[in-house]
């Protein structure tokens, strides 16, 4: 399920492209991604997991990303708050704690204004609290931002 | 202390057997002057005074003069003895009648008073006590011991706290315990006993005080139950308050993400259509998306409303008003023709910053949204009401709101204009009023049709204190 074709037809984003993995349980808000991915200029490939389980199978290649090259090494995570099985908070404290994950960019994307889930996730870590925009433009130009400033951030090795 | 028991003053037996003696002396004495007098008085008449020997007139009065020295001599003892008992009656009286006031004293006391010995017999106790056991007089108890009344669970417990107290001197003070009456009903009493000592200071005894808390203890106990259902209950709204809130909160949260997709999807149309759309077709699409924003706004602000008050807004700060409105105004990133001006002393209060922040925005964003004027102008004023309370004010110079709406404008779904006029929910003020109420505060409302708008919100400066 990885949509790596570009319409583009803006010129490539400064930075080496990454590979991102989107957790996120709506249908229609997956429709709006990928749409954003393929119209609006996103060089960076995509992969897009359901729910915090399958997000976790994914970054530590558990289940059906257990063969190799399953589930290739990321470059950036967005992650949605309230997922089915496990939830968006749950997978971040799961992620900082592990090593290989700490310097992982995590932007949490949601529809969620709560001063606490704001505060909980920069507490746990996220790199980014980001609402999901109203309007299908608004939200693709939010992806596309998103996407640039961290194929142009240096990590550590 | 003494011991009690009867102690009546005698006079001694030396002191009788001196009085009577210094009484029949004196008799004698006066009979024998008497008698001698007499006697010289016939010699007088029946001799010749100049044939007389003197040495003879010398002895009798010699005589006349001893008994005479005697008879004062026991006069003044029998005063100094007369005087004395006089005095010691007049002690004794005094002691009886001291003695009658603490016997009354402590016979009238309801509490139960006794005196025990070193071997936990009773060696005194008032009535009250010999009510508790069920006794007529004070020769029934005396000499006895608890365990001849009382059934041995208790006694032995009675006597195991005095042994203790026999063995460290320590007191027993207010100390709750079981008894039983003499009738079997069983009672709470309060027990203090304290080791009583003899001359010597080793401790002779026990002297104990009981006070019957039955009815006391009963009614502590109805209290604790009251108020133990009481916390229940209030557990039980206060989960009931939670669950409706998150309730709430997933609804409206639920609400948003077809909404979004709504909106998405008109916007894919209109993306992809773009130039081929008529201009009906258009406005058709932005209708949809007008409508689904209106929609969004809606349960964005049902979404607040319903989180106010669950314990995300409980944190509790000390902020400076007017810093925390200046930080806010500039979030709110308010048009240029807004002015702001600031009137009053502004002090620091302790609340909550969310709700505080929410109450203020809300009014804020009204005094611009629904105002004409070209200039538009916001004041906000502080002033100290009471001891421990202040007033906000946000006066604008908007349109103004008619007095007969006054009283449902802080209602929820209450809009005294059509979107086309201006745009609403409806919720924006029933929030402001919910968040004030949270803050133990209050708002209130102060305009007319075209005059400007004045809103009030009264707060402790302390969120402890509620205002009168």
């Amino acid at each position: 399920m990885t949509a790596t074709e570009n319409y583009s037809t803006l010129p490539a984003p400064p930075g080496r492209p990454l590979m991102v993995l989107m957790a996120e349980d709506d249908e229609h808000d997956i429709v709006a991604t990928r749409r954003a991915w393929e119209k609006h200029g996103i060089v960076n490939s995509l992969h897009i997991v359901r729910d915090g389980e399958e997000c976790l199978d994914f970054l530590f290649r558990r289940g059906k990303y257990s063969s190799p090259g399953a589930a290739p090494r990321i470059g950036m995570l967005l992650l949605d708050l309230n997922m089915p099985k496990l939830d968006g908070v749950s997978v971040l404290r799961m992620i900082r704690a592990n090593e290989s994950y700490r310097h992982l960019p995590v932007v949490v994307l949601t529809t969620s204004r709560a001063a606490q889930d704001r505060k909980e996730c920069y507490e746990l870590g996220a790199n980014a609290y980001i609402m999901k925009p109203v309007g299908f433009k608004n939200y693709a130009d939010a992806l596309r931002t998103i996407n640039s400033f961290w194929q142009l951030a240096e990590l550590p090795e | 202390m003494n011991a009690p028991g009867e102690t009546t003053q005698r006079p001694s037996g030396i002191r009788t057997v001196l009085l009577r003696s210094s009484l029949a002396i004196v008799l004698l004495c006066f009979a024998i002057g008497c008698i001698v007098a007499l006697a010289s008085f016939v010699r007088a008449e029946t001799t010749d005074l100049s044939t007389e020997h003197p040495s003879d007139l010398t002895f009798w009065a010699a005589l006349t003069g001893s008994l005479a020295m005697i008879a004062v001599i026991e006069g003044v003892i029998i005063a100094i003895y007369v005087v004395g008992t006089k005095k010691r009656r007049l002690m004794r009286t005094r002691t009886l009648q001291e003695r009658d006031l603490l016997r009354s004293l402590v016979d009238t006391l309801p509490d139960l008073v006794y005196f025990k010995d070193s071997d936990s017999r009773f060696l005194f106790d008032n009535v009250a006590h010999h009510r508790h056991l069920g006794v007529s007089g004070r020769e029934k108890t005396t000499g006895k011991t608890d365990a001849d009344f009382y059934p041995s669970e208790l006694a032995d417990r009675y006597h195991a706290d005095e042994i203790e107290m026999f063995k460290t001197g320590r007191p027993l003070l207010n100390h709750e315990e079981p008894t039983r009456d003499w009738e079997g009903r069983e009672k709470w009493i309060l027990t203090t006993k304290i080791p009583w000592r003899d001359a010597e200071g080793k401790i002779a005894g026990v002297v104990g005080i009981g006070r019957d808390i039955t009815e006391l203890k009963r009614t502590r106990e109805e209290l604790q139950k009251a108020h133990k259902e009481l916390t229940l209950k209030a557990e039980e709204v206060e989960s009931a308050n939670i669950e409706l809130s998150q309730y709430a909160y997933v609804v409206s949260h639920d609400l948003k993400a077809p909404l979004r997709a709504m909106r998405n999807y008109a916007d894919f149309l209109a993306e992809d259509l773009e130039g081929s759309l008529t201009g009906e077709q258009k406005q058709y699409l932005e209708g949809i998306a007008n409508a689904v924003m209106r929609a969004e706004r809606l349960v964005e602000d049902l979404l607040t409303l319903s989180r106010l008050g669950t314990q995300m807004n409980a944190s509790i700060e000390k902020i400076e008003t007017r810093s925390a409105l200046t930080n806010l105004i500039h979030s709110l990133g308010l048009p240029r023709d807004v002015e702001i001006q600031w009137e009053g002393e502004w002090p620091v209060i302790e609340t909550s910053p969310l709700l505080f922040n929410q109450v203020f925005q809300n009014l804020i964003l009204n005094g611009v949204k629904f105002n004409r004027s070209p200039q538009k102008r916001l004041v906000l004023n502080s002033e100290q009401l009471g001891h421990h309370q202040y007033q906000f004010s946000i006066s604008d110079n908007g349109i103004g709101i008619d007095p007969r709406h006054h009283s449902r404008i802080f209602n929820v779904f209450q809009r005294l204009h059509t979107s086309e006029e201006y745009e609403g929910t409806g919720i924006g003020l029933a929030i402001v009023r919910k968040a004030a109420t949270l803050m133990h505060g209050s708002v209130q409302v102060e305009s007319s049709a075209g005059k400007g708008s004045t809103f009030h919100i009264v707060l402790p400066s302390n969120h402890g204190q509620k205002p009168n």
